[in-house]
């Protein structure tokens, strides 16, 4: 009798193994977790699948709690992505990331991912600037990380404008270093660099070296009036310039439509048509 | 020894119980990577129109303690696009599936079922009359008379198996699910969302784009259960019970309360899991209590 329970179990372990190797759902083992100052958090994530699979821009769905409050999900963007873990970064704005940022080396974390459509690489002659807005620079380290492998041996660079509230928000500073990126920090109250937007940087910066915007790629994430502002601006640039989007999701998968955003072709699924979206197709408004 | 699961909801066969419900599983193939279409009961697809509608302004959502709030409004394809891509898709899980159908008239739930009678690969219709983010008037399911006229128009078009999606946002749902019975319908499932709002203080708006919307999750299964207890003991027709199942207890006090089969809606978001999850315990609890079959548990609550 035992034996044959045994051999069940096995049957069904064998089953199910079978199974994780496809599924996107995820138990993924906390391999670190770094407080980067007041209310940012970054976690370590043991996800060999997820990390095989992922590309920057992507996102994981987070259930924060085992309890039915926070009910929902929490779409994060992947923020590295190693050999065989993806780092999340991410501030606490509410009960979900608060539970989040009580979690500790060896918990585990229930993810589904890598979800939605990353950034793309275009081989083409453009100049990449990466542009961050706050905690938008969170996929953003991970798509310079790529960035930087694909122009390696080129001699090509990429910049990078980074905006922040005070000098204390300014996150990641060392990884674009550490890449070798042309980096220019603004803050919204002068305490570090301008006293700008990082989007009056950007403006600047055009202007000074000259670029032509048909030969600028952008990259961005950040709050939606950075974007916009940006989109403006990108209006006449190469169509390859993306930026990645949020909004409250329900399923993460594509199917409940709750996370619907309004572009120049109609509604769109930030988690199955973005969170990566062409700049073109972003509404200014 | 391993319980019956079997359950049959008008001439729909089912190898076991437990549903997903309409407008949280998308057309089935989102939930392709993270569940196991082919284990679930039945599929309810995501409500489709006669022509495509593009939903509701957004945001569409909002969470709330142990619930949330959704206002849609529907979006979808339409039906021809439907029948040619989704339900092609869907067709290969080898799961039966009910097609959940929506109109802004009667005469729309008619041409509906018309249009859909012919396909095989459909095993059901589950008429949504009690969708809360349209517009602002009554709902179908508001009203006996209302509902009747939306089933019989149905039933008039259809030989597939009718269940009727009625509202909790009724002041009595026993002559609303009478007339959904005495209209033809084969079975009735409920609850549908409760109408409710957010308010954002800071910014003095709804969190939603649309105002109000249909909240659903944990927070309104004791609603459901009440629902389904009252509607149990109206009709004779076979009651597909949901609202806020989360885990396999819940799947089992809703069929206590007189549900013949439950459908597993929000819990999707959560853990897609879920309804396989409630298979799996369901199976085990009837084991445990030496329950033979699932249909003996329906309706046995002690009063």
């Amino acid at each position: 009798m035992l034996l044959l329970l045994q051999k069940v179990f096995e049957s069904r372990g064998d089953k199910r193994s079978a199974v994780k190797e496809k599924s996107l759902l995820v138990k993924a083992k906390i391999i670190d977790t770094e407080k980067i100052r007041k209310d940012c958090f970054k976690i370590g994530l043991e996800a060999p699948y997820v990390a095989k699979r992922a590309i920057p821009g992507q996102f994981v769905h987070v259930r924060t709690g085992n309890y039915t409050d926070p009910l929902l999900r929490r779409p994060l963007s992947i923020h590295r992505i190693h050999a065989h873990s993806i780092d999340i970064l991410f501030n606490v704005v509410g009960k979900g990331t608060e539970i989040l940022s009580e979690k500790r080396k060896g918990d585990t974390l229930d993810i589904i991912g890598p979800l939605g459509n990353g950034f793309k690489f275009f081989k083409s002659t453009t100049y990449k600037i990466i542009v961050a807005g706050g905690m938008g620079v969170a996929p953003l380290v991970g798509l310079a990380e790529a960035l930087s492998r694909t122009l390696k041996g080129s001699k090509k660079g990429f910049t990078v404008i980074m905006g922040a509230k005070t000098k204390e928000h300014i996150l990641c500073e060392n990884e674009f270093k550490r890449l070798g990126a042309d980096l220019h920090i603004v803050t919204e109250d002068g305490s570090r660099g301008q006293k700008a937007m990082a989007t009056d940087l950007l403006f600047d910066i055009i202007r000074k070296k000259r670029y032509n915007l048909d030969k600028i790629c952008f990259y961005a994430a950040g709050p939606m009036a950075m974007v916009r502002s940006l989109c403006r601006l990108a209006e006449g640039c190469s169509i390859e310039s993306q930026v990645s989007l949020e909004e409250r999701m329900g399923c993460g998968l594509g199917a409940c439509l709750g996370c619907a955003i309004d572009t120049q072709s109609g509604y769109k699924r930030v988690c199955k048509d973005g969170p990566v979206f062409n700049m073109c197709e972003v509404l200014c408004e | 020894m391993k319980p019956k699961l079997n359950v049959e909801i008008g001439r729909l066969k089912l190898k076991n119980p437990v549903m997903v419900a309409s407008g949280t599983f998308g057309y089935g193939l989102e939930f392709e990577n993270v569940a196991g279409i082919g284990a679930l009961g039945a599929v309810v697809t995501k409500t489709i129109t006669l022509h495509r509608r593009v939903g509701n302004k957004p945001p569409r959502i909002a969470e709330t303690p142990s619930g949330m709030l959704n206002s849609i409004g529907l979006e979808n394809p339409g039906v021809d696009i439907f029948v040619n891509e989704k339900l092609k898709d869907l067709s290969k899980f080898k799961v039966p599936i009910v097609v959940s159908i929506a109109g802004d008239t009667v005469e729309e739930y008619g041409q509906l079922a018309g249009a859909l009678e012919g396909i095989n690969s459909i095993d059901a219709l589950e008429i949504n009359i009690s969708c809360p983010n349209l517009h602002s008037g009554l709902l179908f399911a508001q009203e006996a008379g209302t509902t009747a006229r939306v089933v019989e128009a149905v039933r008039s078009n259809t030989k597939k198996t009718v269940i009727t999606k009625l509202s909790p946002n009724v002041t009595d749902i026993t002559p609303i699910a009478r007339a959904a019975e005495e209209a033809g319908s084969d079975a009735i499932s409920l609850i549908n969302t409760l109408m409710a709002m957010t308010v954002d203080i800071k910014e003095k708006v709804s969190t939603l784009g649309s105002v109000t919307g249909g909240l659903s999750g944990p927070a309104i299964m004791p609603i459901a259960l009440y629902m389904i207890w009252r509607t149990a003991r109206t009709v004779k027709i076979p009651i597909i019970g949901m609202g806020g199942i989360m885990g396999w207890e819940d799947a089992v006090a809703f069929m206590m309360c007189g549900a013949s089969a439950v459908s597993i809606g929000t819990a999707n978001f959560v853990n897609p899991s879920t309804a396989e999850e409630v298979i799996e315990g369901m199976a085990a609890y009837l084991r445990r209590h030496g329950i033979k079959d699932i249909n003996a548990l329906v309706g046995t609550l002690r009063t």
